[in-house]
């Protein structure tokens, strides 16, 4: 029971986490990308379109990337060559998406709701066939193709950080004049991390919508949102972001449980992977000040 | 370099009028008359003038609001569930009673009060333990929308609605209608007021002069003796107290209930008119009915011709995107601030 539990939460978490390692590079860079939601949304769409259209999950998933990695590049565009605010840019960004979505999907599907697609290649499935059916074999099995590329984006972004890329991308948040002097191409490092940005984001939608071969328009669900908190929240260390992002995977899987197994009204489970991250965050807030107090 | 700005402005405009054209040609049957429908509609008739000004007293509110937050350096992003909540809460307690002025009083009075709780406690827990703002009003605003739907939805659900509302206010509780046949109401008068009457205060008042230093810069605003800590917590309350109070005058004007998701967005959208009027209270009156228009043309055009109304989301993203840009910058000025 608690293994299942655990099994599914690793399952929600990764979504979560690829869009908040995305979203952490360009907080390293000292320039937190607002947009994920939308961009994570428009990968959801972009990936099962193209996938049902072309019968092809791969393809899928690289319209997703190539197309995520355009908005997030736009995003730093307006910033760096207009100076448009890029807060204000990234919630545009999520505005803007959350409407094109919609029209997309009801001029090109003619629907606005929940829409299956057929035609999209089952994802091939690691399955691991040994005798023992304990608790490491269920937590260990059955991950998707998607999902196996997810953990291993989790572990190039703790590569990455550990590269001369990751330390120039630090020292640009830290102080970017003095990078400057010191001879880094800030334009370069900042557009490849929102490129990295943009990747990610890419993966974490085509995460949510490839392997149920459906969209809505609201399936995101605010995981984008939570993917932000968790960058914050990790800081300058993959590892602190995903582990974060577990937190937050266990608490979306204890949402949907609760809405399937018990009576808690569904609007109050719905709350609950907020609640828990507010906690937690506060929590770790809480803690970190106190040590640096005492 | 005054004209260079004026120039941006156009700009920006063009191209999310062109974009807009683009986008309605492209899903539209009939893209003459839509285009029609889209951008003269909200002036062909004094009723969807009249709706039009309404929807947007909401956005003259959070606009309101997001502009007090920003003010003193502050964001607020939980408005949408300070307006959200704060109405759905107030219409509970005033459908308690009879007396018009009385049921009145205590709607604004409790919405006012919940929305100002809402924000208050994120700015304590940022002043207390330097807990992020943004992360902060973000999660306790949407904790909150879920609350105020499962209100809507649980307890205070009026059984014979078709879908989760709150029972009806009585006639003469809401506000008085200015322009019939449309649902232009005196909130809407009220709403400029007030945009004035925070014009001045900024300005003129202490208070203001505060609130202005404190935005500029916290460290030379404490050594002067501000109480920097105080004035977060009062721009805090306060916007929180006006997003409710939108939330509350929509009710009372327009619908008349708290219905499931009557809040449309308008807290993210109120942040929109804020910065689309450079966060100066006298502009915000005329940002939001900029973001009003373009919602009731869509949502005209989708009436007449059938186009989804979500063009006015997409449309108001693209204003959104461009409003912070300036283009025609100089190359100069560019370089500088890169190394600044």
């Amino acid at each position: 029971m608690l293994i299942q539990l655990l099994r599914t939460s690793i399952s929600s978490a990764l979504p979560i986490s690829t869009a908040a390692l995305g979203a952490s590079f360009t907080h390293m860079l000292g320039k937190l990308n607002i947009a994920v939601e939308g961009t994570m949304l428009w990968a959801c769409f972009v990936s099962v379109y193209v996938a049902d259209r072309l019968n092809s999950w791969l393809l899928g998933l690289l319209a997703a990337l190539i197309s995520s990695c355009i908005l997030s590049l736009s995003v730093w565009s307006l910033h760096r060559y207009f100076r448009a605010n890029i807060f204000v840019v990234g919630l545009g960004m999520n505005v803007l998406i959350s409407g094109l979505v919609v029209l997309l999907s009801s001029t090109l599907l003619g629907s606005r709701g929940t829409i299956f697609f057929e035609k999209i290649p089952q994802l091939p499935v690691l399955r691991l066939s040994s005798s023992r059916s304990d608790g490491i074999d269920v937590l260990l099995s059955d991950y998707n193709v998607l999902e196996l590329i997810a953990i291993l984006a989790v572990l190039f972004s703790w590569i990455v950080v550990k590269t001369p890329f990751g330390l120039r991308m630090k020292a640009v948040g830290k102080n970017e004049s003095v990078a400057k002097q010191l001879g880094v191409n800030v334009d370069t490092i900042a557009a490849s991390s929102f490129i990295l940005c943009g990747l990610y984001c890419g993966m974490a939608g085509s995460l949510l919508a490839l392997p149920l071969g459906l969209f809505v328009s609201g399936m995101t669900n605010n995981r984008g949102w939570l993917a932000l908190v968790a960058a914050v929240l990790g800081g300058d260390s993959p590892l602190g972001v995903f582990g974060v992002s577990l937190i937050l995977g266990f608490a979306v899987a204890l949402s949907h449980r609760l809405q399937l197994q018990t009576n808690v009204p569904s609007e109050i489970a719905f709350a609950v992977p907020m609640i828990l991250t507010l906690l937690v965050a506060l929590t770790y807030n809480v803690l970190t000040k106190a040590r640096k107090r005492g | 370099m005054r004209s260079l700005r004026i120039l941006s402005s156009i700009v920006t405009v063009a191209v999310a009028f062109g974009a807009s054209v683009a986008i309605l040609c492209l899903v539209s049957p009939e893209p003459r008359e839509t285009l029609w429908w889209f951008f003269v509609g909200p002036f062909s008739n004094v009723y969807f003038f009249g709706n039009m000004l309404a929807s947007s007293v909401p956005l003259i509110f959070t606009g309101l609001a997001a502009c007090v937050a920003f003010s003193a350096g502050a964001f607020n992003l939980g408005l949408e569930g300070q307006y959200y909540f704060s109405a759905i809460v107030g219409t509970i307690a005033a459908l308690n009673f009879s007396n018009a002025t009385v049921s009145r009083f205590v709607a604004l009075v409790v919405s006012a009060s919940a929305g100002a709780l809402l924000s208050f406690v994120p700015a304590l827990l940022k002043v207390k333990f330097s807990f992020n703002e943004l992360i902060g009003t973000y999660m306790v605003g949407q904790i909150f929308v879920y609350v105020g739907d499962y209100l809507l939805n649980g307890p205070f659900r009026d059984p014979s609605a078709a879908f989760s509302a709150t029972r009806y206010l009585n006639e003469n509780v809401r506000l008085t209608r200015i322009l019939p046949p449309s649902s232009l109401h005196v909130g809407y008068l009220i709403g400029i007021m007030l945009c004035f009457l925070f014009y001045f205060l900024y300005r003129y008042s202490t208070l203001g002069y505060e609130f202005r230093t404190v935005r500029g810069n916290p460290r030379f605003a404490k050594i002067h003796g501000i109480n920097v800590d105080k004035i977060l917590l009062i721009a805090m309350s306060l916007s929180g107290a006006l997003a409710a109070l939108g939330g509350m005058i929509d009710v009372l004007g327009v619908h008349g209930r708290a219905v499931k998701g009557f809040s449309h967005g308008s807290g993210f959208i109120g942040i929109a008119a804020s910065l689309l009027a450079n966060n100066d209270p006298s502009l915000i009156f005329l940002s939001a009915l900029f973001l009003a228009y373009l919602d009731s043309g869509a949502e005209i055009a989708s009436l007449m011709v059938q186009t989804p109304p979500e063009i006015a989301r997409f449309v108001q993203g693209i204003v959104l995107c461009m409003v912070t840009a300036q283009f025609f910058l100089e190359r100069r000025e560019l370089d500088a601030d890169s190394t600044a």
